[in-house]
């Protein structure tokens, strides 16, 4: 008898297997009215089981009543799984977009800014800074730009009072540096520096500066040149051709103006550059002796140069920019290019 | 820097130059007169635009660029004629210096029976080539040979001045003049001008009065020609607004020589175009000078410019250029300093000459430089840390202006500096501030990304505020750290001001930790108009104030017009540079494991976390290692006025794994504490 149980579980959990298989209704009902249904098969063995001996029965009236649980328990699944909407097994679609925390970013001209340290940095110029709010004296007497000098008008200023000022170049930092500091020196000093300009497309009344200066013994121009031509290969890569021209600053003699081979065309020629091939990255220069004297080195032991650079002119070369109000606005539509 | 316009035609007429006009602009370009355009005139001319830097006045007139040009190319230079016929008549006018060194030289020419009238086409094309407008003949030829020499002239009506005298003085308070502009000038001792016996009738070297000025009548003329110390020209200029050809050129020094030159070429011009005579004498009162001398050493010359240059090359150059070479004693030498050539004063103004003829891409490039190495900063090295922390928590750094308006709110931030240093000449009247809070700032650029599509920001700044300092000139440059913040729409349903605050409390708390910062923090109540009371607050660092950190306050939503409240704090930077310690040192890790234990307790409102923290370390429990809280609850379950509080307990041995029940003793003994201390009831 155990056994003929056993092979009536077999075959019915393969009825039940086929009934879901197939997603019939019918055949799930059928299965538990042949069953599981009061005149059903197990039905059918509990009503035996009186016949029995008292030994069998206990162990039959168990095997009977676990199997009908078995059943009751399958059926009851089917029969959910049935009313249930068909569930496609779930898949992963590696398709969708990743998740990423948000990450912001430093501003534009502070990265720019930190490229040309680093570069500099490797040639052992060291980063230091100086006030914003500047005594007259640092940002004209001590540059060789005395009181009344006509040069005074390439430098518009803000003034604060009649001797203080805001600083409207990062050159006060090489006078500040060299009057607490001995030769040999290799400094480079961004900032901010201000002047009265109408803000427009190109020009606005507050933008950053990087002065660099070395001074030690024997340092020449063509070092100068040396040192620019690293700079700006690095910075604008290795093709990059430089020449220099002659220019006027009251601090440097010989001044130059430096130009590169335009980023965009080559050299070629093309709207950034004005057709010419040529872009004005930097002024630069020899120290004016009158320089080194006001800051009590001696200008016969001693020869240095110095070079300043606008971070925005070069931030918008570099990326393409071309509008300088967009730094200042902070739309971190803008920010989040770079 | 000065756009000089000369005509290509007009140059070519005193030096005789094999270039296209390409080659030509290259060339002076490459010299350092850089031509910055080059347009076609209607008669087959072109006009060059070049700029001239402030050192070379010489190169304000057609002449000084002949000269360049004649020394770049080695072709020669050919000078207008100067020679003019003379009358009878002398010159009746008594010229007097007073101020011989405001005015070195002063030269009059006086010419009889001029017929003022158009000058002639080829004259007035020219002048209107190079931008200015043709008047008369006379008054047409002094600004023709001002362009031409680049030494201003100035024609008085003769018959107008007044007793026969011309007098160099300063002005007298009280005096005033009306110039050829119109414009009407009260004068002090700090002018010069040129009067007659009566009157001022020119302000020296800027403007002549009206006056006096040459017209329709006009027969007899007084030509000035001189010389004016720059300064004295410059102030009188910008004292009354008026910038001149005349005054710009006066305020970078003319010629001593060209004064007398001028003078000559323009009497010429005008007895040819109209007409007259010219007296049989002239005037010319002035200072003795002589030519200036000075020494070049070439081993200097070389060392200063990295090239070795012989005796031979470095005189061919000076000599092209119109230098003398006096003498030559073995290294040195002494170089004769043409009277055009002011700028040139010191053995560095020749070595600049040199190199600029020479050629700055001649001289070879020497990359070869010592080593030299410096540590980076500790400022570099913590704002490294900084930015690279913000920028992983999702903030972009702004850059604002430092400049600011002058309202109440601009001025309070984390420091309060009193009344703010101001601008004298701003671009915008009432934008003359400088800042002495990044907050303001921070919350426009808010503003511009809700314009622009961005509701939700995080932004932080890292600059300077401005704070005055009472006895001092300069003020205190304090870089603070501004930061914005506000969760992102997509991450957080509904952004709570709460969440907000404590994100930007464990921002700074984060930025001590990474910095290495030890120090005792305490937090407290701030009043402060950017912050809303409720939800803000200010931490000091041993004691200096170090943040205020909260929730943008209502009427500050307001006024800038924001949809969302974000969370603002602003932190002394220097400070956080002055207590980093960015060195790691290791510590071993446990051997052994730790045991945790929640807990869950109800308290009053006014119980503060510190209290339960400070309470359970009171405990004395010898193996405590960490607390840590980790959820607030009010709401069901919890009766009003009190708060739900959970938090865990490490605890950890070094020696060995602790047991169960000793970590369930130490629970018993801190739920103990709390009931005692803090009324506290335990949540199971």
């Amino acid at each position: 008898m155990k056994q003929a149980l056993l092979e009536l579980r077999e075959k019915a959990l393969q009825e039940l297997k086929s009934a879901l298989e197939k997603r019939s209704a019918e055949e799930l009902e059928h299965f538990r009215v042949k069953y599981l249904g009061r005149k059903g098969l197990l039905s059918e063995y509990l009503s035996k089981l009186p016949t029995l001996s008292p030994e069998e029965r206990p162990a039959i009236g168990k095997l009977v009543n676990e199997i009908k649980g078995e059943l009751t328990g399958g059926f009851e699944e089917a029969k959910a799984s049935l009313e249930r909407p068909k569930v496609v097994a779930p898949l992963t679609d590696i398709s969708l977009p990743g998740c990423l925390p948000s990450i912001g970013r430093s501003h534009p001209l502070v990265q720019t800014i930190q490229d040309i340290k680093d570069i500099f940095a490797r040639m052992g110029f060291q980063v230091v800074s100086g006030p914003e709010v500047e005594l007259e004296y640092f940002n004209f007497e001590s540059l060789n730009i005395p009181p009344d000098h006509p040069s005074r008008d390439d430098f518009d200023t803000f003034y604060i009072s009649d001797d203080v000022l805001l600083r409207s170049q990062t050159s006060t930092v090489q006078i500040r540096v060299m009057q607490k500091q001995k030769a040999p020196i290799r400094i480079i000093a961004p900032g901010k520096v201000f002047r009265p300009d109408t803000v427009d497309a190109r020009h606005s009344f507050m933008f950053h500066q990087i002065e660099g200066l070395m001074v030690e013994e024997g340092v020449n121009f063509g070092h100068l040149k040396g040192v620019l031509h690293i700079f700006a290969q690095t910075y604008f890569g290795p093709d990059t051709r430089m020449r220099f021209r002659p220019s006027f600053f009251p601090f440097t003699e010989p001044s130059a103006e430096v130009e590169i081979s335009c980023t965009l065309c080559k050299g070629h020629g093309c709207s950034v550059c004005g057709g010419s091939g040529w872009i004005e990255i930097l002024g630069a220069g020899m120290v004016h002796p009158n320089v080194f004297k006001a800051v009590g080195y001696d200008p016969e032991q001693y020869t240095g140069f110095a070079f300043g650079m606008g971070v925005e002119r070069i931030a918008m070369l570099k990326y393409g920019i071309d509008d300088i109000r967009l730094f200042f606005e902070n739309d971190v539509r803008f920010l989040s290019q770079f | 820097m000065f756009i000089m316009k000369i005509t290509y035609n007009w140059l070519k007429e005193y030096c005789d130059f094999g270039l296209t006009r390409k080659e030509l602009a290259e060339t002076l370009t490459s010299a350092g007169m850089v031509v910055a355009g080059m347009r076609a005139t209607p008669d087959g001319d072109y006009i060059l635009e070049i700029e001239i830097t402030s050192n070379r006045p010489d190169c304000l007139g057609v002449i000084g660029i002949a000269r360049e040009v004649a020394a770049l190319t080695r072709s020669p230079l050919k000078l207008p004629p100067l020679e003019h016929a003379t009358g009878k008549k002398t010159v009746e006018v008594k010229v007097a210096v007073e101020e011989p060194e405001l005015c070195p030289r002063y030269t009059a020419r006086v010419i009889y029976g001029v017929k003022i009238g158009t000058s002639p086409l080829w004259l007035q094309e020219r002048l209107e080539a190079v931008g200015l407008r043709p008047i008369n003949n006379v008054v047409d030829i002094t600004n023709y040979v001002l362009m031409e020499w680049s030494q201003p002239l100035h024609a008085f009506d003769l018959d107008k001045l007044t007793g026969e005298e011309i007098i160099v003085r300063r002005a007298m308070a009280g005096e005033r003049i009306e110039t050829i502009d119109g414009t009407k000038c009260d004068l002090n001792p700090e002018v010069l001008v040129i009067a007659d016996a009566a009157r001022p009738v020119a302000l020296a070297g800027v403007m002549g009065g009206k006056d006096t000025e040459v017209h329709e009548g006009t027969c007899n003329i007084l030509l000035e020609s001189a010389k004016f110390k720059p300064a004295t020209v410059r102030r009188t200029a910008k004292r009354f607004g008026l910038k001149t050809e005349s005054s710009y050129r006066f305020e970078r020094g003319v010629d001593m020589e060209g004064v007398e030159l001028a003078s000559r070429r323009a009497t010429a011009l005008i007895l040819q175009l109209a007409g007259g005579e010219a007296a049989k004498d002239s005037i010319d009162v002035g200072m003795k000078w002589n030519k200036k001398v000075v020494s070049l050493r070439l081993p200097r010359l070389n060392v200063i410019l990295g090239t070795s240059l012989k005796e031979e090359a470095v005189g061919d150059i000076l000599g092209r250029l119109a230098f003398e070479i006096k003498e030559k004693k073995e290294d040195r030498l002494e170089v004769g300093v043409p009277s055009f050539r002011g700028d040139v004063t010191e053995e560095i103004d020749l070595v600049e000459e040199v190199a600029r003829i020479y050629g700055y891409n001649n001289i070879p490039t020497n990359t070869s430089l010592s080593i030299q190495v410096n540590p980076k900063s500790r400022q570099e090295l913590v704002e490294e840390r900084v930015r690279g922390l913000l920028a992983g928590w999702g903030f972009f750094e702004a850059i604002t202006y430092s400049i600011v308006e002058s309202n109440e709110v601009s001025r309070i931030g984390l420091f309060s500096g009193g009344e703010p240093l101001r601008i004298r000449n701003p671009l915008r009247v009432g934008e003359d501030c400088l800042r002495q809070t990044l907050l303001g700032n921070l919350l426009k650029a808010k503003r511009l990304n809700q314009d622009h599509g961005t509701p939700r920001v995080k932004l932080y700044e890292l600059s300077k505020v401005y704070l005055p300092v009472e006895g001092q000139k300069l003020p205190i440059e304090k870089t603070c750290l501004g930061l914005l913040y506000e969760e992102g729409l997509s991450l957080v349903k509904e952004q709570t001001a709460k969440e907000a605050f404590y994100t930007v409390k464990g921002i700074i708390e984060g930025l001590l930790s990474a910095l290495g910062i030890k120090g005792n923090i305490h937090w407290e109540a701030v009043e402060n108009p950017f912050l809303d009371s409720a939800h803000s607050c200010k931490a000091r660092l041993e004691g200096e104030p170090l943040a205020i950190l909260g929730e943008a306050a209502e009427g500050i939503v307001r006024a800038y017009d924001l949809r969302s409240v974000p969370c603002l704090a602003e932190i002394d930077f220097d400070l956080l540079v002055e207590k980093a310690d960015l060195t790691s040192t290791f510590r071993k890790l446990p051997l052994y494991p730790a045991i945790d234990r929640d807990i869950a307790i109800v308290v009053d409102e006014g119980v503060t976390w510190a209290q339960i923290e400070s309470c359970v370390r009171g405990a004395g429990l010898e193996f405590l290692e960490k607390i840590e809280f980790f959820d607030l609850y009010r709401g069901k379950q919890v009766p009003p006025g009190k708060k739900s509080i959970a938090f865990r307990i490490h605890f950890r041995a070094p020696d060995r794994t602790l047991r169960k029940e000793e970590a369930d003793s130490a629970r018993g003994i801190i739920i103990n504490e709390l009931t005692k201390k803090l009324g506290a009831v335990v949540r199971q």
